[in-house]
């Protein structure tokens, strides 16, 4: 034999060896496939625009709200439409005379997806280990003084102050019991062994929800399979529920509205976060497609630099208040799918009112300019931020931009990635004279209470969220007292916020813009969409709630 | 030089047997018209730069009014379009005339020097060709900022190594020229040499390779403008009202069809008459014209 036989031999041994191995895969995997699509599957996947973040249910404070919310459950669920608080894992609960202790009453035969039970342990592990850690939102549960145990199914609350722990219990961020066991599963030493978080991270649940999490690609897709042990399928007092939920819900990121609604259109999925808005009058004519609208708690503000000139004098902040059309605002940039805000609470939740609307007056905004010193407008160009890549924001900002100009006011509108954009705001603490002049972001509730919107973004504690850099002592005592009468005064407090609120606009610390309407496309084969959406935890889809027809 | 009346007029000879190449100069004679004239010519002067708004008008197909209709702030498309063909040709110029002046400088003193200072900039220069000049752009606009003027000096910085490279080529070549040698003989100095004798039979390529790139310089910059870190919006740049209209394009999709058709047609001219240009600068192509007697 010589070389070049050799080589022939080979190339047919190995080419016999590649056919071999595929026919034998082949076969194998079609084997695989036909065992698994016996018991057909309903599967129901909803396009989100953003990708996951982190899978730890104590200091998750972002995206992953998507499907935390359903994955694991908290205490009390919370209706904001009609404004009821509904059982969920307690059952009942009552609070002390004084408003300083809470007593929880837990929900019995509830199992996490690891077959153990809840009981009063997992709830205080699961909540001390969220106030250990102290990270997202974990700064809700600042009035707890100690949990103490009263029986297996009982549990106790003492704080320091006053506190609505009715509402905290039922925020979508910090507020979820998760099984005691992830310490095993994790190899953790204690509850605050970031071991856990890793573990959780990894793609692992710990939850009781309906739905349980079995593939975490979080930049892609993530998957989640009905829970078939969980109590509220049978449960007679818990509405959120549907005899025909999907056994599959996915959450796929499509990081773009017009190929949502190119994939909803050809049945790839079923439910798109986004759509563009012009677009919607042919969806609603389309048989296949459903629309649904629901009022939210997300608004969009600018918060003006009250620390930099010419921003620092109240006369033209005023000005800008009242060169801004509102009503176009809404036109173009949410095609009238929003709602123009009146003042930093937005519509809908407790402590909104109506007159705190700036009026859309050129003249008026003039003369306060000419008032303050600017008979021919601002020498120099204002920098106004926004998130790059939000078409909402994009648009309002190009109005304002043009809109300013009316008055002689330039605008150079800079779209930053958020981090750039926070960075930037957060460094006006140091140094406003670095710092943005207007910063345009959006602010949705952490719990449902004025205190989350009007403390973080304009009290002078708050160093975060506050990027206006608004400093007012009657403003911080009028919060620090109205959110001690939240848990036992709410006719009290809510006099408070508006008071709080009436600073804000006579000092134009920022400006409201408008409060989003949610707007959801999806497949008319889905019903009871409308329940399965809640303002109250954001761009949520409660997938337990779905219907799907045949 | 090579611009010479009589350069002109070869040419103009030229193009009448060249059809592609006539097309591709009338178009840009148009786009060279409507970007000088475009401020006066517009239907609506405001719409097209951005500073007004039209609520009751916005999203209107295309009508007499709007011959090619209204964008999502109500803004006249036809209007934007065409003073977009200003900002295009300021690019255009721009960054080929700043590219070309730093590659010709830098690489005529290195070619002619050579030696260690000439591979010094020669390495120079193929560290940035190492790169897709997209790329290096890309870089430098996020670096030094967004806007007109910031986009023509991130697409300059990253252009001049081609022209560097074929500078020094052809001062290589020409810098061992017997009348080179004559003019040092003659004890003539060294600046007077490089840009008296070297520089004009150097310049040929290099310009025709200049020619040949300002559709691509045009269609570069509308691509950064189109992700966002070029032109700033009110402005009618092609690629930024491209992207603007994108998110629409099932509603409205005049708002980027017609910019896409106007940058499209202008680049495809600049490519034909950059093609005819350099056929005519051929020497091959020379000599046959002129024995034809053209």
């Amino acid at each position: 034999m010589n070389k070049k036989a050799i080589g022939k031999g080979l190339i047919v041994i190995i080419i016999l060896v590649v056919i071999i191995v595929a026919v034998l895969g082949g076969y194998y995997y079609s084997l695989l496939n036909s065992q698994q699509s016996q018991p057909k599957k309903t599967v129901v996947v909803y396009a989100s625009i953003s990708e996951m973040t982190s899978a730890d249910p104590s200091t998750e404070f972002s995206n992953s709200i998507m499907w935390l919310a359903f994955t694991y459950e908290r205490l009390i669920y919370y209706d904001p439409i009609q404004n009821k608080l509904i059982p969920e894992l307690a059952v009942s609960w009552e609070r002390s005379q004084d408003n300083l202790t809470w007593t929880f009453h837990l929900r019995h035969g509830v199992t996490f997806h690891d077959g153990s039970p809840l009981n009063a342990d997992a709830v205080i592990f699961s909540l001390n280990r969220t106030i250990t850690l102290g990270q997202g939102a974990a700064f809700l549960w600042a009035s707890v003084k100690s949990i103490e145990k009263v029986d297996d199914y009982t549990v106790r609350l003492h704080l320091n102050y006053p506190a609505p722990i009715d509402l905290i219990a039922s925020a979508a961020y910090a507020s979820y019991i998760f099984s005691p066991k992830v310490v095993q599963y994790a190899k953790a030493s204690n509850a605050t062994d970031p071991k856990i978080s890793d573990w959780f991270n990894a793609g692992n649940d710990a939850g009781s929800g309906p739905y349980k999490l079995i593939k975490w690609d979080p930049k892609n897709e993530v998957i989640f399979e009905k829970y078939s042990a969980w109590w509220g399928w049978n449960a007679t007092d818990y509405p959120l529920k549907s005899s025909s939920a999907p056994d599959i819900f996915t959450i796929k990121i499509v990081a773009d509205a017009v190929t949502q609604e190119n994939m909803l259109l050809a049945g790839q999925i079923q439910i798109a976060q986004q759509v563009p808005l012009e677009d919607l009058n042919n969806l609603k004519n389309n048989p296949n497609i459903q629309v649904v609208t629901k009022p939210s708690f997300q608004q969009l503000i600018l918060l003006l630099n009250t620390k930099k000139a010419p921003l620092d004098n109240v006369l033209v902040r005023e000005a800008i208040a009242h060169a801004i059309p509102y009503d176009d605002i809404v036109t173009v940039a949410r095609y009238g799918y929003a709602r123009v805000a009146s003042g930093p609470v937005p519509y809908g939740m407790w402590g909104h009112s109506d007159q705190f609307r700036y009026s859309y007056n050129l003249t008026l905004a003039k003369s306060l300019l000419v008032q303050a010193g600017y008979p021919n407008g601002i020498n120099r160009k204002l920098l106004l931020t926004y998130t790059t890549g939000d078409i909402y924001e994009k648009r309002s900002a190009e109005l304002i931009q043009s809109a300013l100009a009316q008055i002689g006011i330039q605008v150079d509108v800079r779209p930053l990635s958020w981090d750039e954009q926070w960075a930037l705001a957060k460094s006006g603490w140091e140094n406003p004279n670095n710092a943005q002049d207007i910063l345009m972001f959006y602010w949705w509730p952490t719990y449902n209470s004025p205190f989350d919107f009007l403390y973080n973004m304009f009290d002078s504690q708050s160093k975060d969220f506050n990027l206006g850099y608004f400093t007012n002592e009657t403003f911080d005592n009028l919060l620090s007292t109205a959110v001690t009468l939240e848990g036992s005064d709410r006719e009290k407090a809510t006099t408070l916020y508006l008071q709080a609120q009436q600073i804000i606009y006579e000092q134009v610390a920022g400006i409201p813009l408008w409060d989003m309407t949610y707007v959801i496309a999806a497949s008319s084969s889905l019903s009871n969409l409308d329940m399965a959406i809640n303002p109250a935890y954001p761009t949520v889809i409660f997938p337990q709630a779905l219907s799907l027809k045949s | 030089m090579i611009i010479s009346s009589r350069f002109i007029r070869e040419y103009y000879e030229y193009l009448k047997k060249d059809k592609l190449g006539l097309t591709g100069a009338i178009i840009v004679m148009i786009f060279i018209f409507l970007a000088v004239f475009a401020p006066y010519i517009v239907p609506y002067p405001a719409d097209a730069w951005g500073y007004a708004y039209n609520i009751e008008q916005r999203l209107q197909p295309p009508s007499l009014a709007h011959p090619f209709g209204t964008d999502v702030y109500g803004r006249d498309v036809f209007s934007r379009v065409i003073l977009g063909s200003r900002f295009s040709l300021i690019i255009a110029l721009g960054v080929v005339s700043i590219a070309l002046l730093i590659g010709v400088v830098l690489e005529l003193f290195a070619g002619y020097l050579g030696g260690r200072i000439g591979t010094f900039f020669m390495r120079i220069t193929d560290m940035f060709l190492a790169f897709p000049p997209i790329l290096l752009a890309l870089l430098f606009a996020v670096v030094i900022g967004r806007g007109l003027l910031n986009l023509i000096i991130s697409l300059s910085l990253a252009w001049w190594p081609w022209y560097a490279r074929l500078t020094y080529v052809q001062v290589t070549t020409v810098k061992n020229m017997p009348y080179i040698d004559a003019a040092k003989i003659a004890g003539i100095n060294t600046p007077t040499i490089i840009f008296k004798y070297i520089l004009p039979n150097s310049l040929t390529p290099v310009t025709v390779q200049a020619f040949l790139d300002m559709g691509a310089a045009i269609l570069e910059a509308a691509a950064l403008s189109f992700i966002g870190i070029g032109v700033q919006p009110p402005n009618p740049e092609w690629g930024l009202m491209i992207s603007e209209g994108w998110y629409l394009i099932g509603v409205a999709w005049w708002i980027s069809i017609f910019p896409g058709i106007m940058l499209f047609l202008v680049v495809m001219a600049f490519n034909f008459l950059g093609d005819s240009f350099r056929e005519f600068n051929n020497p091959k192509v020379r000599r046959l014209l002129e024995s034809r007697g053209i």
